[in-house]
């Protein structure tokens, strides 16, 4: 599904992401894991198209077609959904309206408002959001939980491909990490072809995304893989200890 | 049958109501609003060049007002004891736009708030909104927010001034001029939703966000 190849990329002359790879198939959950400042974020923004960022080299893949190019629009119509570590709040825009917009878009035709009105009912009851915050300006005077809760409600609507949760849990407290991380894990479920991206500095998401593979990043590139024992190493010894078991791993 | 323009109308009102002013076709409209009156006022795209309002004792009112016809104006508000007025202003422009506000506090714990957002496509925007504390008006507010969205800043100016004149009252203002967040650009393109179409989003959210009838200019930005 996706397909990242020798990705390099910079920001302000800075090198961020540094010959990385990962390749990312169909009805699987990923994980990339990483201490702060070693380019997680940043590789979530650029597979999304953030033109602040500049590709020096490498391709991103997604369904066997290269994205370098391609506006950040069109990727979300494609099925790339990135769930917003900080997402913003913009004024005068409600909810319902930025969704049913982004809705239209997607599907290239107007979604009568009926159908609308009944599927957000659904999906916002799902995530624990009123009516009345969806008629609020887009996150405006939500918590950051309910911003959080704001994310996958869209991508319930939005039917992505390829979500990429961008520190999902951060700002979570234990009731609505479980709205997020059941609703998450019940979208992949019930969805064909569906992948996840994960990237996070914590394990306590996967108590509800059980993922295939966890990576461990570090200097723009990821430097380790496992299964989810790895993500409980790293809490359980830090990163500094699980690079020092690395080691001993390649000298064995 | 034709309308007749004249230079100014004088209205007196002593009853809550909504007015259009639309109904209007002059180049002065002065309105006496009576004590313990609540008026609510919608103006869109009308060519008048002059609002006075002279709110009473304990009166109340509301203005909205939208203009994308390059129209220039002043509007001044007069208000006496313990009325309030808050002044809704939305602007488009393609040519030039001069806004002038004055609101004169003329007695005590009275209220005022303006809101003025204007966005330019091209040509000019100016706000001079000017809050007057004056002698005698003792507790009362004053509040100013002026924001234009514009590619170039030359073409954007907003004079926000407080004369203060009595003590204690609570004055606040703020002006901001400069083009969309890219931030929230980005956020609305990563939803499938194109540059231009995230733009008319934000420019419907800008200019009808404080307006009491939204659907009555969503078609007019």
């Amino acid at each position: 599904m996706l397909q990242i190849n020798n990705l390099t990329v910079e920001i302000d002359n800075k090198k961020i992401l540094d010959n990385f790879n990962i390749d990312i198939k169909p009805n699987t959950i990923h994980v990339i894991m990483g201490p702060n400042g070693v380019g997680k974020s940043t590789l979530s923004k650029v597979i999304m198209g953030d033109k602040n960022y500049n590709i020096l080299s490498g391709k991103i893949i997604f369904n066997n077609e290269e994205i370098n190019l391609i506006p950040t629009y069109e990727r979300a119509r494609k099925g790339i959904f990135l769930c917003f570590q900080n997402p913003v709040e913009i004024e005068g825009v409600s909810n319902n309206e930025m969704i049913r917009t982004a809705l239209n878009s997607k599907l290239d035709k107007h979604v009568g408002i009926y159908d609308f009105i009944k599927q957000i009912e659904k999906s916002s009851k799902e995530v624990k959001l009123t009516d009345e915050m969806l008629k609020r300006g887009v996150n405006v005077g939500f918590s950051g939980g309910e911003k959080k809760k704001n994310e996958v409600l869209q991508l319930k609507i939005l039917k992505p491909k390829l979500i990429i949760l961008d520190e999902i849990d951060s700002g979570l407290d234990v009731d609505s990490l479980k709205v997020v991380g059941e609703n998450i894990m019940q979208y992949y479920n019930e969805e064909d072809n569906v992948s996840i991206l994960i990237i996070t500095h914590y394990p306590r998401i996967l108590n509800y995304l059980k993922p295939d593979y966890v990576h461990v990043m570090k200097g723009g590139k990821l430097v380790k893989t496992g299964d989810i024992t790895l993500a409980y190493d790293i809490e359980k010894l830090g990163y500094d200890r699980v690079d020092i078991i690395e080691s001993i791993d390649k000298n064995e | 049958m034709n309308k007749i323009t004249v230079d100014k109308s004088i209205i007196n009102i002593d009853k809550n109501q909504e007015i259009n002013t639309n109904d209007y076709n002059c180049n002065e409209l002065v309105f006496n609003i009576g004590e313990n009156t609540t008026v609510f006022f919608m103006d869109i795209n009308t060519n008048i060049r002059k609002y006075i309002f002279n709110c009473g004792e304990n009166s109340n009112i509301e203005i909205n007002k939208f203009n994308s016809n390059d129209v220039s104006y002043s509007i001044d508000i007069n208000l006496y004891k313990r009325a309030s007025s808050k002044l809704v202003i939305s602007t488009v422009a393609t040519n030039s736009n001069n806004v002038d506000i004055n609101v004169y506090h003329k007695e005590e714990n009275s209220y005022s708030k303006c809101i003025n957002n204007g966005i330019i496509k091209s040509g000019s925007i100016l706000y001079n909104v000017n809050g007057i504390i004056e002698k005698n008006s003792i507790n009362s507010t004053v509040l100013q927010e002026s924001k234009i969205i514009t590619k170039d800043v030359k073409n954007a100016t907003i004079k926000p001034i407080l004369i203060i004149n009595e003590t204690p009252i609570e004055a606040n203002h703020s002006a901001s001029i400069g083009y969309y967040n890219e931030n929230d650009l980005f956020y609305l393109e990563s939803r499938g939703i194109e540059r231009k179409t995230a733009i008319e989003l934000l420019n419907k959210g800008i200019l009808t966000s404080n307006f009491k009838y939204k659907d009555k200019i969503e078609n007019l930005i």
